[in-house]
């Protein structure tokens, strides 16, 4: 057997073992389960420091203020210093020092995000929805225009547009109690109600999904175990190599 | 109850293995969405002359949900010859990237046609580091992962930023990383041709 075969043998091992440890919680938390999602942390966490340590420290700041100093020092320098400066963070008598560099931190976060959402969700999808039943979208699409495809086109059309002023409703015009025996709260309250459906089902989908990858990596896991035991007896008892 | 559940899981995943596909069973025919043609013809469209800027958007842990649509992606790309920039705001993006190329390699078994692409690895930052990386890429990850392959060395113009590539094509099992790739990237659309596509665990599409 040649270095590459120990390693994948060992690694085959050492995987089969944890996935066992794992599954070992359906009988309850113990010290297996406990053990394996101990080393899983560990080694995620030590990996996470690595990678940060290798491509983040060393390739951006170090090696860019080693190779051109002059240059460099003005783009990585204020960095660099923030990044020690927050490290006060850590200590419970000093913290309070690091509020500056957090608070550029959470202020350029924020401004990102928000601006984002802005150009990247909201305007295009309040155009998307606009457009939901704009024949001259449709036609900039060159879909076909049979009877039976624009009929289709035009009902979920209207569902995307129902679904958004409803969901709009919902979380804006709710209305209020005092002046329930308007008319027109009397609708929204209504409207509301359908947009309450409408995130329901969004929430059903988005919980359907998390389930389905669950069961997915589930389904992984047991393959793999199952592919594992073969190979091993295999190896041990029928004297195949890997 | 949770143990019966365990174990009934588990044996129906076995026999799955056991037995294997029915081949004898129909196809279910049905016609793909217009969002998946749609892509596919934006593969189609890619020359050996083609870059294309691939995020890997998911933790290890989800690689068997993902793969399902990544695989045929990454066939498809490497068959047309496409240079492919790999990147990943995970932190094991390096691993997932390399992890991907090994499937690959294993499912195709085409030694003559590698798969032709640059592991810029983990891009850090969130939404403002994205944002940094769509307006100067090379400056924000200007080599590989293993610190050899620079973006002159892949063929890129590295003051051409994202214009470089003919499509953005984002792999993501969370919703939350595909808004953020629409709305950190997408914007920019306005500016220069940029494609921006994504690849759920469930289906493929535009934005």
């Amino acid at each position: 057997m040649n270095s590459s075969s120990l390693f994948d043998l060992i690694g085959l091992v050492v995987g089969f073992v944890l996935t066992l440890m794992v599954f070992s919680y359906v009988f309850g938390d113990n010290f297996l389960f406990r053990f394996a999602t101990y080393t899983f942390i560990g080694a995620a966490a030590g990996y996470a420091t690595a990678v940060v340590l290798r491509t983040l420290i060393w390739q951006r700041y170090l090696i860019p203020l080693i190779q051109n100093p002059g240059e460099n020092f003005a783009i990585t320098a204020p960095g660099f210093v923030l990044g020690i400066w927050l490290l006060l963070k850590a200590s419970p008598r000093l913290s309070r020092l690091a509020n500056m560099p957090m608070a550029l931190l959470v202020g350029v976060a924020a401004g990102t995000v928000i601006g984002g959402a802005l150009l990247g969700t909201l305007f295009p999808q309040a155009t998307a929805t606009m457009n939901a039943l704009n024949i001259s979208t449709r036609n900039s699409l060159q879909l076909s225009n049979s009877g039976l495809d624009l009929i289709v086109w035009m009902i979920n059309g209207l569902f995307v547009v129902f679904g958004s002023v409803t969901n709009l409703a919902y979380f804006q015009f709710g209305g209020s109690a005092s002046c329930q025996s308007s008319a027109l709260n009397g609708i929204i309250l209504r409207m509301a109600q359908i947009g309450k459906g409408f995130i329901a089902v969004a929430l059903g989908v988005l919980f359907a999904g998390v389930f389905g990858a669950a069961l997915m990596a589930f389904v992984d896991q047991v393959t793999f175990s199952w592919n594992a035991i073969w190979q091993l007896i295999g190896l041990f008892f029928l004297d195949i190599n890997l | 109850m949770r143990v019966a559940a365990f174990f009934i899981l588990v044996l129906v995943v076995v026999l799955a293995l056991y037995i294997g596909p029915d081949q004898s069973s129909p196809v279910l025919q049905m016609p793909a969405p217009a969002a998946v043609l749609g892509f596919h013809q934006q593969l189609l469209n890619l020359s050996s002359s083609s870059h294309v800027l691939l995020a890997l958007d998911f933790e290890p842990g989800y690689s068997a949900e993902m793969n399902t649509m990544l695989q045929p992606l990454l066939v498809q790309l490497q068959r047309q010859g496409v240079f492919v920039t790999a990147v990943s705001s995970s932190i094991s993006g390096a691993l997932i990237i390399e992890q991907a190329q090994n499937d690959l390699a294993a499912s195709t078994g085409d030694p003559l046609k590698p798969w032709r692409v640059q592991n810029l690895g983990y891009l850090p930052g969130g939404p403002a580091g994205l944002l940094a990386f769509a307006l100067e890429p090379a400056r924000i990850i200007p080599v590989d992962v293993i610190e050899q392959k620079t973006w002159a060395d892949a063929g890129l113009n590295p003051a051409a930023g994202m214009d470089n590539f003919s499509l953005v094509i984002v792999a993501t099992d969370s919703t939350r990383s595909v808004s953020t790739w629409a709305e950190q990237v997408g914007p920019l659309r306005r500016q220069s041709e940029i494609e921006l596509l994504m690849v759920s665990a469930q289906s493929a599409g535009g934005d």
